[in-house]
């Protein structure tokens, strides 16, 4: 096994313990969406359309009092190491279902019943954690989009590496590592919208990656709140010709 | 730069308590504290104590009473035509609306054919369904064809259109008229054809065929 | 595509007259020449994961194209030849017509007129990716997803796979009996040569090239034509529901040709700028 932390508690790519990778957002990136944000996080490369509130189609499926969240999370055929075929697999169907419980939540999908909005995550290159830097990109773009939100949705990957507590799983470290732990949250209302974990973990391992996760959380959720707020600051200069 | 001048706010973000003002317009309350809900400029009206958000809007416009829409009648029923919108106010939809236009006027006269791309005034969204008028002098038929022949026609306002190639005349409302119309004239038309053999056709194949393919892939996923 | 259905249905009545109007007089609705492409902006090998990537926005359209190169079995009827798969994918988020599922014909026709414009120019060479004639050759996998949408993406796409597999390396296999080798060090897939994909549209009387959406919509007809470093015509795609007449096929011909040059200099400034890196 390839030895994931040095003597010096350092990891392969040369964070400390408890540091993120770079993070950089950017909003307004689709000229068709009606919302949409595209983020880098470490190698991780996520594109996230919003469109909507539309009609809902088939009508069947049109909920009377509330809107209808559709969401997708699909991976380029070169986004990971082998080429993924391009047909959805069981992992992202069960991703796109976790991904649209983690942010229905935050949209006040009551304002638009009968009609349909629909969230598209595109892993253009995926690096560990892509599925929250994917609902940091969607709810980014869902904000963009003008959509209602009771709150942002943000969060951190935590695990466990040769018995140490880290934050931010990389890719090899998910593979080689003991526990995955990716938490997604909704800051403001400090409301757990995705918690899952692969992975034992004791007691007091739990709560103290528990507290990093939400910890780092709100670290992406200044970030996320920057870039946002950055884009809308931007596009209104743009817009009165400043 | 952004943050400390405190006068944008992204949905989530606290922009005021319930003691100093109470919230309006995209903004809700709790546990005592106002927060945003879209990302946008923070409004305070001190006379009034309120606090809102003013965002960029929607980014694909959803049409309300008391808008102009622009559309294509797609199909007839009796409840009314079926206009797909794809425009509203101005602003271009991104997505999938259609709305119900009444097909007779309250003179019982029909207005427009199918295909016809029609302006007209959303009057309610009752039973969640966008309800549309042609009354009024704004709206009317924007473009149209002969239902007889398909051809292009010239506009003889302020209520009849005739064909360049067959000669027919038939009764529309035009946009920017205000018809004076009699009853009895317009008896003659009630019943239109609603277009060509060759047209109606192709239309319901093409509807069915998006039919069954929409259905599919959303029951694929 | 779909999407070109659904917005024909409406700009077709109203703004056709409008875009016809304006070209009569020289510009276009953009303000552009006849002959004028929109900018060119090509990111070479964003994807580290792939084995040659590029990102190429003509406009607003966007398309993004990774490389991989896997081992596969021959065709029977290829013994010793490589395998080349181009396949393309617009994603929903890339037009609000676009719908998740199966790619419908618009997309394999994009996906087939650009893999004919790479296999007829003999860009990649065939040969050269056999490892045990007729059980392992070298399996090329263009994989296309098109991020936005607005009109030409028969050249976004195509160019974008050009620049992705000129600057593929791939590692380097080898066969221990059965078993597949993959060795670390990684050698490129020399091009032949450099195909460049010119799309022009007839709208009225007028020739344009590289069409927006809106004057895709509106279009009669559309002409693909595909070169290759001599400046030969190897592919050619029609497209449209309407016709040409043969003058002006002959005079597009001329047009995309020259174009062809142009745009390959940019395709070769962006190879050339990223094997320098």
């Amino acid at each position: 096994m390839t030895q994931l932390i040095s003597k010096k508690n350092l990891r392969l790519d040369g964070r400390k313990l408890d540091e993120l990778r770079p993070i950089k957002l950017t909003v307004g990136v689709l000229k068709n969406a009606d919302g949409s944000a595209y983020i880098e996080w470490g190698r991780n490369k996520i594109m996230a359309g919003v469109y909507g509130p539309k009609e809902c189609h088939p009508k069947h499926m049109a909920l009377p009092d509330r809107a209808l969240l559709k969401c997708r999370y699909h991976m380029a055929p070169f986004s990971v190491d082998d080429r993924k075929p391009p047909q959805p697999s069981r992992r992202e169907i069960e991703l796109s279902k976790i991904i649209r419980e983690a942010l229905s939540p935050a949209i006040v999908l009551e304002d638009f019943p009968r009609t349909a909005i629909e969230v598209y995550v595109e892993v253009l290159q995926s690096d560990g954690s892509s599925r929250i830097a994917s609902i940091t990109a969607a709810s980014a773009a869902l904000a963009d989009a003008g959509i209602p939100m009771r709150d942002l949705v943000v969060g951190c990957a935590v695990g466990k590496v040769q018995d140490k507590i880290v934050a931010d799983v990389s890719d090899t470290e998910d593979k080689e590592g003991q526990v995955d732990l990716p938490v997604a949250f909704m800051p403001n209302l400090n409301l757990i919208t995705l918690l899952q974990s692969d992975g034992a973990l004791t007691k007091d391992e739990f709560e103290k990656a528990f507290k990093l996760a939400l910890e780092k959380g709100r670290y992406v959720y200044e970030i996320v709140r920057d870039a946002l707020l950055e884009g809308f600051v931007g596009r209104k200069n743009e817009k009165e010709g400043n | 730069m952004v943050k400390e001048e405190r006068s944008f706010a992204a949905p989530g973000d606290r922009v005021g308590v319930i003691e100093e003002f109470s919230p309006t317009g995209l903004t809700y309350e709790e546990n005592g504290e106002i927060r945003s809900m879209v990302l946008g400029e923070i409004q305070v009206d001190k006379g009034e104590r309120t606090v809102s958000v003013k965002g960029r809007g929607l980014g694909s416009p959803f049409p309300m009473p008391g808008d102009y829409v622009q559309g294509t009648v797609e199909s007839l029923t009796s409840a009314g035509g079926l206009v797909r919108i794809y425009m509203v106010n101005d602003r271009e939809v991104s997505s999938d609306i259609t709305g119900i236009l009444r097909s007779h006027d309250r003179r019982g006269t029909s207005y427009y054919k199918l295909g016809d791309v029609v302006r007209c005034l959303v009057s309610s969204l009752a039973n969640n369904t966008v309800w549309l008028d042609m009354e009024d002098k704004d709206s009317g038929i924007i473009r149209t064809f002969c239902s007889n022949c398909g051809g292009n026609v010239d506009l003889m306002p302020p209520d009849k259109v005739q064909c360049q190639v067959c000669g027919n005349v038939e009764s529309r409302k035009l946009a920017g008229y205000n018809p004076p119309m009699e009853r009895s004239e317009h008896r003659r038309f009630r019943r239109g054809s609603g277009g060509s053999f060759r047209r109606r056709f192709q239309r319901r194949g093409n509807e069915r065929f998006r039919f069954h393919r929409s259905r599919r892939r959303f029951m694929r996923r | 595509m779909s999407a070109e259905e659904r917005k024909h249905e409406f700009v077709d009545s109203i703004r056709r007259e409008q875009v016809f109007r304006t070209l009569e007089t020289g510009v276009r609705l953009d303000g552009r020449k006849m002959d004028e492409y929109r900018k060119i902006k090509i990111e070479v090998g964003p994807i580290v994961k792939a084995d040659g990537s590029a990102l190429v926005q003509i406009g607003n359209t966007k398309a993004l194209v990774g490389v991989k190169v896997l081992v596969g079995t021959p065709f029977p009827d290829t013994p010793d030849e490589g395998i080349l798969t181009v396949n393309a994918d617009i994603l929903p988020i890339a037009s609000p017509y676009e719908e998740p599922g199966p790619p419908d014909e618009s997309t394999i026709e994009l996906s087939r007129v650009v893999d004919r414009g790479i296999r007829e120019s003999h860009m990649v060479d065939m040969e050269s990716l056999v490892l045990e004639k007729g059980k392992k050759v070298y399996s090329v996998f263009v994989d296309v997803t098109v991020l936005d949408v607005d009109g030409n993406l028969f050249d976004a796409v195509s160019y974008a796979a050009v620049v992705a597999l000129a600057t593929t390396k791939y590692r380097k296999a080898t066969l221990k009996g059965d078993q597949v080798v993959f060795s670390e060090k990684r050698v490129p897939l020399k091009p032949k040569t450099i195909p460049s994909s010119v799309t022009t549209a007839k709208i009225g009387r007028a020739l344009v090239v590289d069409p927006d959406w809106v004057e895709e919509a509106v279009m009669d007809a559309r002409l693909t034509l595909t070169f290759n470093s001599n400046n030969e015509l190897c592919a050619m795609q029609k497209g449209g529901t309407f016709g040409f007449t043969p003058e002006e096929i002959l005079k597009q011909m001329e047009v995309a040709r020259a174009k062809a040059k142009e745009n390959r200099a940019i395709l070769k400034e962006a190879i050339e700028g990223a094997k320098k890196k």
